[in-house]
């Protein structure tokens, strides 16, 4: 897949009435872990560990990859919403990771995993914002619940901090995106208290690793 | 004040509105939202159909709406929570209203889950509120909630609140998940009132609203809200809804209301009387500060009654009293002044102007001709110096003689300096300026025939501020001087004497005269660094010389 035959004419859309951004959506509709059978031979419920534990191995990774590396935002349970200035990222990582699933012997894939480009009319276009202005606010709250655990029990993972210090980032980034937003600035504060938790909880756990070192 | 009770509650928070307003604005950043104070209302609340916040401390014991900083800290705790119900509870009103209005279509009951909803907003909003302003305005919510908190545990342990068992028990319930999930208050008093399986139920839904106070999806909320409605629901008499506000506090709407323990109350006066201490350290550092830097120097201070009214009559009287000693003093003083002859023509009196004689006799036809003649003046230097004068007018002195005194002393300043030169104030139990540096003598001489200040106190430290402050804004190359003429027996001696440090400080010199040939004058300030000079006189007939004396001494 070419990132051209996504993008959509603008004029044309305009044309028609409708709003002249496209919306991006990436949907998804990965292989699920399968209950094994108690029938099953000792084989197959191997066989069937395997597959389960990379089905969910996959899907783990399809969420990293949407939140951290493609800025996605959760518009429903598996439909995330992407900029146009990462679709290419989008197609070439999508590409990888349907690759590995072929080669790890799961089947139809690309229906799976699309990247759809949707026409919206201009209160459709609100309604996708406001969407996504929530998913900020708690993509932003979920971090904070994180520093608030690492405030308390002086002990945070590494990569947890790492991915707190990301979504602080992505969120102050595709914050400027919703200024007109009823929500920008409740999402304003909120990423505000995010960078804040994440300061103390670094306060908080620094004596630790000055200890260890 | 009309915003004042006579028992000293304070019921209307109007003078403090408008920052209370602008506080809102800054939480919610919607221009449209409105404060008010309603001190009849149940409790504080917002209305998201109007976007109005209404302010009330009727949900919170006495304790807290008689004392003012108190209550001021509250209201804003207050105010923070319901502009929060702003940016975080209106985005998804019809939402939970939605909620609401299913639960009356399936016959369930309404006021559970409304209760419910509230709980749950408030969570989410405590919480926040907290963390995003934690270093101003999510103290003064914490200590809302510690105040509730105390009362409510008050309540509960000295068994003043009654647990009632007769409408079921999700009441118990619902005032465990209010008390406890809220403000964290001891409920050990209700658990012990229930029966395991709602105690089950309560600490279900304790831990989903712990869970709720970092959820921001619609979704996620209005699922809480069903999980702890269909936990409840079950204890619910649906016939005694009202029964489900019996345990929670009327902060929330509820009938619980209690008041505060004797620690928390000592805690609290404690921690105002800090507060103010703090305060009035600040106010005299910056008292200080602008002492030394003369701003608003001439200006009243508030604490002085007004100027008197000038007495020509009185004063021309006082004037007549004391011509001998005028006379005698600025004799005196002239002596020291360089004299400057000065010319002035078309005067009233004089030589008459030779030039002018043929014109002023035809124009003597038509009317009566003045101002025809020249005269030759002698005029003295007026002196470059900035003096003050402090006059006692309380009862330990004679009156007569504080009059005699101050009128001596403003006729020949009056005369001997320029306008800027001089100034004159009286003290006893209150403060009056005579004369500031920046009026003129021509329209200030007469007050002294009206002076008013009360006898009954000697409190010079008002004067004293204020003249520090004038000192300080004139011109600095004038000699800048402070006479204080009194028997030196101060109702304010310990902040007169910090004043006196500070006119050292400011490199102005110091003339005491003392009274009735008091002894106090000798001693008095005599720690103080700078240059003092000290007099005293029995009476005003030695004034002259005196005076003379020590203001010569301290020229050179």
């Amino acid at each position: 897949m070419d990132k051209n035959e996504i993008v959509l004419d603008i004029k044309a859309l305009e044309a028609m009435g409708l709003h002249s951004e496209a919306i991006y959506t990436i949907e998804y509709d990965l292989n699920s872990e399968l209950k094994i059978h108690k029938n099953s031979t000792p084989e197959e419920k191997k066989q069937a560990k395997i597959m389960n534990d990379l089905a969910r191995e996959f899907r783990n990774k399809l969420q990293f990859i949407l939140k951290f590396k493609l800025q996605a935002t959760k518009h429903l349970e598996s439909c995330w919403l992407i900029s146009e200035s990462n679709l290419e990222t989008a197609v070439n990582d999508l590409s990888e990771l349907k690759d590995a699933m072929r080669n790890k012997g799961f089947k139809d894939v690309d229906k799976r995993l699309r990247i759809i480009p949707i026409l919206t009319t201009i209160e459709g276009f609100e309604s996708y914002e406001e969407k996504k202005a929530e998913f900020l606010l708690s993509f932003a709250m979920e971090h904070i619940k994180y520093c608030d655990l690492a405030i308390k029990t002086k002990k945070m993972p590494r990569g947890t901090m790492w991915r707190c210090k990301e979504a602080y980032s992505i969120i102050n980034g595709l914050k400027e995106e919703l200024k007109k937003n009823k929500r920008y600035h409740e999402l304003v504060d909120t990423v505000g208290v995010l960078g804040e938790r994440i300061s103390l909880a670094e306060v908080q756990l620094k004596p630790e690793t000055e200890k260890e070192a | 004040m009309k915003n004042k009770q006579k028992n000293g509650k304070n019921d209307n928070f109007s003078e403090q509105l408008n920052d209370l307003r602008n506080l809102a604005l800054t939480i919610t950043n919607d221009d449209k939202i409105g404060v008010k104070y309603d001190a009849n209302a149940q409790t504080s609340f917002y209305n998201p159909e109007t976007n109005d916040i209404t302010l009330s401390l009727s949900p919170y014991p006495e304790f807290v709406s008689k004392t003012e900083r108190l209550a001021k800290k509250v209201l804003d705790g207050d105010l923070l929570h319901e502009a929060l119900h702003d940016s975080l509870t209106k985005p998804i009103w019809h939402s939970l209203n939605n909620f609401a209005t299913r639960i009356q279509n399936k016959k369930g009951s309404v006021e559970l889950a409304k209760h419910i909803i509230n709980l749950i907003e408030d969570k989410r909003i405590n919480y926040f509120g907290e963390i995003r302003f934690r270093l101003d305005l999510g103290k003064r919510l914490q200590l809302a909630n510690l105040i509730l908190k105390d009362t409510i545990e008050t309540g509960l342990i000295k068994g003043k609140t009654q647990i009632n068992l007769k409408f079921g028990e999700a009441p118990l319930i619902m005032g465990v998940l209010c008390n406890k999930g809220l403000y964290e208050a001891d409920c050990t008093e209700i658990f012990a009132k229930m029966s395991d399986k709602a105690k089950e139920a309560t600490n279900k839904a304790l831990e989903i609203m712990e869970n709720c106070k970092y959820m921001r999806l619609k979704i996620d909320i209005l699922k809480a809200n069903e999980d702890i409605y269909n936990l409840i629901e079950p204890f619910c008499d649906k016939t005694n809804e009202f029964s489900l506000k019996m345990l929670i506090p009327s902060r929330r709407g509820g009938d619980l209301k209690g008041q505060l323990s004797e620690a928390l109350k000592n805690a609290l006066m404690a921690q105002i009387k800090e507060e103010e201490k703090k305060e009035s350290d600040k106010k005299a550092q910056e008292l200080i500060e602008d002492l030394l830097k003369g701003g608003s120097a001439g200006e009243g201070t508030g604490e002085e009654i007004p100027t008197p009214e000038p007495n020509f009559a009185e004063y021309s009287r006082l004037v007549d009293r004391n011509k001998e000693e005028i006379t005698k003093l600025l004799n005196k003083l002239k002596i020291h002044l360089k004299p400057r002859f000065k010319r002035e023509i078309f005067q009233k009196r004089g030589k008459f102007m030779s030039p002018l004689t043929a014109r002023a006799y035809v124009n003597s036809f038509r009317s009566e001709v003045k101002n025809v003649y020249l005269n030759n003046r002698v005029k003295f230097e007026k002196e470059q110096v900035a003096i003050g004068f402090l006059f006692d007018y309380s009862g330990s002195v004679n009156r007569k003689e504080a009059q005699d005194i101050t009128t001596i002393l403003n006729e020949v300043f009056g005369n001997y300096v320029d306008d800027l030169g001089f100034a004159i104030a009286v003290f006893g139990e209150n403060s009056q300026k005579v004369k500031t540096f920046f009026e003129t003598f021509a329209n200030t001489r007469a007050r002294i025939g009206n002076i008013s200040v009360s006898a009954s106190g000697t409190e010079v430290s008002v004067n004293l501020a204020s003249f520090l402050k004038m000192l300080n804004k004139v011109n600095p190359e004038r000699h800048k001087m402070l006479v204080i003429a009194s028997d030196f027996e101060f109702g304010d001696e310990d902040k007169a004497l910090d004043m006196i440090k500070l006119y050292s400080k400011a490199n102005i010199d110091m003339i005491f005269i003392g009274f009735c040939n008091c002894a106090k004058v000798r001693t008095f300030a005599s720690g103080i660094k700078g240059v003092i000079k000290r007099t005293n006189i029995k009476s005003v007939k030695e004034l002259p010389e005196k005076f003379l004396e020590v203001y010569l001494s301290i020229q050179k």
